[in-house]
């Protein structure tokens, strides 16, 4: 029977969301930022799998099919590795089949190179022009890929064809193939990658923790902003016979008529600039142009998902406002087990990821950390109002009214200081989490007086060995093979002691080699120190071109080797102890970026939930102010409450936040505590508080003052 | 036409035994509601019948704003029968209590509760806009009822321009532009000096007249009290005759 009900709650949050008074400045102004943030992370986060999606297709593109018999095959392709800066690049020696005449190119490359020649990566073509050892392996008159031919616009890449009179087709390592075009990771598709496996759950996870929490908490506060007046509208309109339905509802839709300009302008610009970036902000992940682009559905989803999420949060805030008129003297609410049930949940689930090892445990401690997140500010304000009874007891005025203001509001009290126990927390346990993924394995030391590289190639010939020789003079360059025995692995290496008299290590030719030379050639081939022997003499079945070459302590050998071994041989991997260096995790920035990202909305939730406090404190201080408490008092009641429920609440948030980084340190293994991080980060905290609560008290001053006047 | 003084026990008698012949638009029977532990209403009995005017007094905390939120349905009860236009209630969701209030009841508070977005006339107008009454109808009707009770002027202004008499009158044009058939009111004078107090009771016990509707209005004032056929008190939970 009712049939206005849409029309006139819409008008009325259009009346609601239209006022013009300093607060509903301030409202809209919170509304508005909460909006274009939330917004801005949307279109970020589709952009972000729209760049994944368009990246995948690309390797997808140049993924090829292996052929089912040699008859089949159309190309020959062998994935092989090449160096730089300690990172891997993939080099894939292609050759085409002898008498195929439909020869399948890949994607991003023109015509098939010549015997010899390379096709390259824009990014090492680049590299080639500033650095001579790699364009002694990859001329810079080679070929450039075009983009469509590269996973990502910046990585490293090489296709290149064995010269004239070397063929890979024969090579055990080398794959005959049918085309390109293969989906990722499926039987028949040749991974000429390192997999694609992106740890879904650990990345749900931060994102919940670092995003999506910190926005929630900035959406909440925005919609929070002068709540009185808008409670006391629902109530009146309750009154007049609205269901609380209805009444929630136009709260909901009055958070979304204010948001929209700022969720729109962030929605539009961005579908209009995302085709142009060739960077994904604020990570600076490359990209192609058109790789960020937004389809008009995915633009349109943003907005509405960015608008339900402003409404959802207008409708939390709103449930909880009571129907009856509040009381004089604050509304006080029982604490319960229940209340706490999230917060010890979580703490829960932290000692049971401590229990069980591996990922499933690390997973499990950053659920707990992500579920006692929510549930600390159900239960902080119970602290809050313990603190304000204690308070009150003291011998003063000043602490007496502190300390029942505390008591009586300690929600509102809490409320303020709500997003810097967050960023407390965040801050602690992020320390914490980059201890652990920043902490890389040093590599293995090897002996001072010897350095060893691993080379292997394709199609080895014995004359390969005799030209890597003569292109590393002073070195001493040898076949090896590593078998099993009853006594251990026995690595025997093709070389006499007299060719090893170059180096000056010890030598014996019946024990062959042991002490601490015998330790360097077995960590430069992968073993730990005592596990291998080596013994010396001739070695049979050589076919594989794995061969060790050794020096005495020279700082350029592994580029020397590198610049040899791709003169002379065909598809040549160089390994040294360096390379054996844990390299950093590509997870690393995206999970620095993610931790600076939640603090700027943390910090963003702080600012709007302070100056709330400032605004919904106004009519009491007029009261005191009224009642003839000099205006000192007043400052020094206002100071003590924003200190005393600051030093509480961020207190309570840094002693979790420690003990969650030291929990986090213990489970991800042999990292050091980052008690110096700790301490910063305690220290940022108490200044950032104690200049929040000083500004407080100054804006309450000079709200008054404008209100006088 | 201005009521002048309370009635005597034989004319309120009268009143109640002819509310036992036709449905007294509000008639409630063993009414109890607990807070904390405490009672504020105890088997409360009250019938008001049509066109009827009841005060309630009592001292502050004696449950006199309780009682009116049971009767609007507000707030729900513990014990007893709320019957109101008809209806009922006390068996309702909270959120039929609130259509029944927005069709059957028109309320009154100390502070007039304006909706401080809408201008007068839009806040007279809500509650035909909501019972789906089209917008240019509404508006004519609210108009209407502003200037019965001396306001047209005020049509097109907003809530905080208003004085505390005009927010009443306003308040009270919205209660009744409905016409509902019961009419509650919680201090509706309270908040007014005394020239605007009696103008406000007055025309709100002869609007309800006009319009035939239940008027219960809670007060300490017994200004406006004697303007109502009938004045109660509360105390210890019940209602008792009283005279001014």
């Amino acid at each position: 029977m009712i049939t206005n009900v849409l029309p006139v709650t819409v008008g009325l949050a259009l009346r609601a969301g239209a006022r013009f008074k300093a607060e509903h400045a301030w409202r809209r102004t919170a509304l508005i930022l909460a909006g274009s943030v939330a917004a801005l992370l949307s279109v970020l986060t589709v952009s972000a799998v729209e760049l994944f999606s368009a990246e995948d297709a690309r390797e997808s593109a140049r993924t090829p099919y292996i052929a089912d018999s040699k008859a089949e095959a159309k190309l020959y392709i062998a994935p092989r590795a090449d160096v730089w800066n300690g990172a891997q690049f993939p080099v894939l020696w292609i050759e085409p089949a002898e008498g195929s005449g439909d020869v399948p190119i890949p994607p991003g490359m023109k015509t098939m190179p010549a015997p010899g020649e390379a096709v390259i990566s824009p990014e090492l073509h680049r590299l080639a022009a500033a650095n001579s050892t790699i364009a002694a392996r990859y001329p810079v008159s080679s070929a450039v890929l075009s983009s469509e031919g590269l996973k990502v616009p910046t990585e490293l890449f090489a296709y290149v064809r064995p010269p004239v009179a070397r063929s890979i087709a024969n090579d055990q390592r080398s794959h005959g193939i049918r085309g390109f075009g293969a989906p990722l990771g499926v039987p028949g598709s040749l991974t000429i990658d390192a997999p694609n496996a992106r740890p879904t759950l650990p990345m749900l996870l931060a994102g919940i923790a670092l995003l999506a929490i910190p926005m929630l908490l900035l959406s909440l506060a925005a919609v929070s902003t002068v709540a009185p007046e808008r409670d006391r509208r629902m109530q009146i309109l309750s009154w007049m016979g609205w269901s609380r339905r209805r009444a929630v509802s136009l709260n909901a839709i009055e958070a979304m008529v204010v948001s929209t300009p700022g969720i729109l302008l962030v929605v539009i610009g961005w579908y209009l600039l995302a085709p142009h970036l060739t960077r994904l902000p604020p990570i600076g992940r490359a990209a192609n142009p058109g790789d960020l682009s937004l389809s008009p559905v995915s633009a349109l989803l943003c907005a509405a998902f960015t608008l339900t999420f402003v409404a959802l949060s207008a409708i939390a805030t709103s449930a909880r406002t009571k129907s009856d008129r509040p009381r004089p003297g604050g509304i006080q609410t029982a604490f319960s087990v229940m209340r706490a049930v999230p917060a010890l949940l979580g703490t829960g689930t932290i000692l049971l990821g401590l229990v069980v090892s591996g990922k499933t445990g690390g997973a499990l401690v950053l659920a707990g950390v992500v579920t006692f997140l929510l549930g600390l500010p159900v239960v902080l304000p119970f602290g809050v109002r313990s603190l304000g009874r204690q308070i009150q007891r003291l011998p003063s005025v000043v602490m007496l009214f502190a300390g029942r203001t505390l008591e009586r509001n300690a929600i509102r009290s809490a409320r303020p200081m709500m997003g810097l126990v967050a960023l407390a927390i965040l801050l602690t346990t992020g320390a914490g989490f980059l201890a652990v993924v920043g902490t890389l394995d040093p590599p293995p030391v090897g002996d001072q007086r010897l350095v060893a590289a691993r080379v292997s190639s394709l199609a080895y010939q014995p004359q390969d060995l005799v030209n890597l020789r003569g292109k590393l003079p002073g070195s001493v360059v040898a076949p090896y093979t590593i078998t099993g025995s009853p006594e251990g692995p026995e690595l025997r290496l093709g070389a006499t002691c007299a060719d090893l008299a170059v180096l000056q290590i010890e030598c014996s030719p019946d024990k062959g080699l042991v002490g601490s030379a015998a330790d360097g050639i077995a960590r430069a081939v992968g073993f730990p120190p005592g596990i291998l022997t080596i013994v010396l003499g001739k070695v049979a079945n050589h076919s594989n071109g794995q061969l060790l070459a050794l020096s005495g302590p020279r700082e350029t050998f592994a580029q020397d080797v590198r610049a040899a071994a791709g003169a002379t041989l065909v598809g040549p991997v160089v390994m040294t102890l360096d390379d054996q260096a844990q390299v950093e995790s590509p997870l690393v920035p995206w999970l620095i970026m993610g931790f600076l990202v939640g603090a700027v909305l943390l910090l963003l939730a702080a600012c709007i939930l302070l100056v709330d406090g400032v605004l919904r404190a106004e009519s009491e201080r007029q009261l005191l102010a009224k009642l003839g408490v000099p205006n000192r008092k007043l400052m020094q009641i206002e100071a003590l409450q924003l200190l005393s429920s600051y030093t509480f609440t961020a207190g309570i948030g840094l002693a979790v936040g420690t003990v969650l980084c030291i929990v986090v340190v213990l489970v991800g293994g042999d990292t050091a505590i980052p008690f110096a991080q700790l301490g910063r980060i305690w220290l940022a905290i108490l200044l950032i508080g104690l200049l929040a609560s000083c500004l407080g008290v100054i804006f309450r001053q000079l709200l008054s003052a404008k209100e006088a006047m | 036409m201005m009521h002048t003084g309370h009635m005597t026990e034989a004319q309120a008698g009268a009143s109640t035994s002819q509310g036992v012949d036709a449905p007294a638009p509000i008639a409630v029977g063993g009414l109890c509601v607990e807070l904390s532990g405490r009672k504020l209403l105890d088997n409360l009995e009250l019938r008001v019948p049509k066109g009827k005017a009841v005060a309630i007094m009592g001292p502050s905390g004696s449950g006199k704003t309780t009682l009116l939120h049971a009767l609007a349905g507000i707030r729900s009860v513990d014990r007893g029968k709320v019957v109101v236009a008809g209806t009922e209630i006390t068996g309702l969701s909270a959120a039929r209590r609130a259509r029944h209030r927005l069709r059957s009841i028109g309320l009154m508070f100390q502070f007039g509760e304006l909706i401080p977005e809408l201008s007068v006339e839009e806040n007279v107008s809500l509650p035909l806009r909501l019972l789906g009454m089209a917008r240019a109808e509404a508006t004519r009707m609210a108009t209407g009822w502003l200037a019965k009770l001396d306001v047209e002027r005020l049509a097109r202004e907003f809530p905080e321009t208003l004085s505390g008499g005009e927010v009443q009158r306003v308040a009270l044009a919205r209660a009744l532009v409905h016409e509902p058939p019961v009419l509650i009111a919680d201090e509706p004078t309270g908040s007014l000096d005394e020239t605007n107090a009696q103008l406000v009771a007055r025309l709100l016990v002869d609007s309800g007249k006009r319009t035939g509707a239940a008027v219960v209005i809670a007060t300490h004032d017994p200004m406006v009290a004697s303007c109502t056929d009938r004045i109660l008190r509360l105390r210890s939970g019940s209602l008792s005759e009283t005279h001014l």
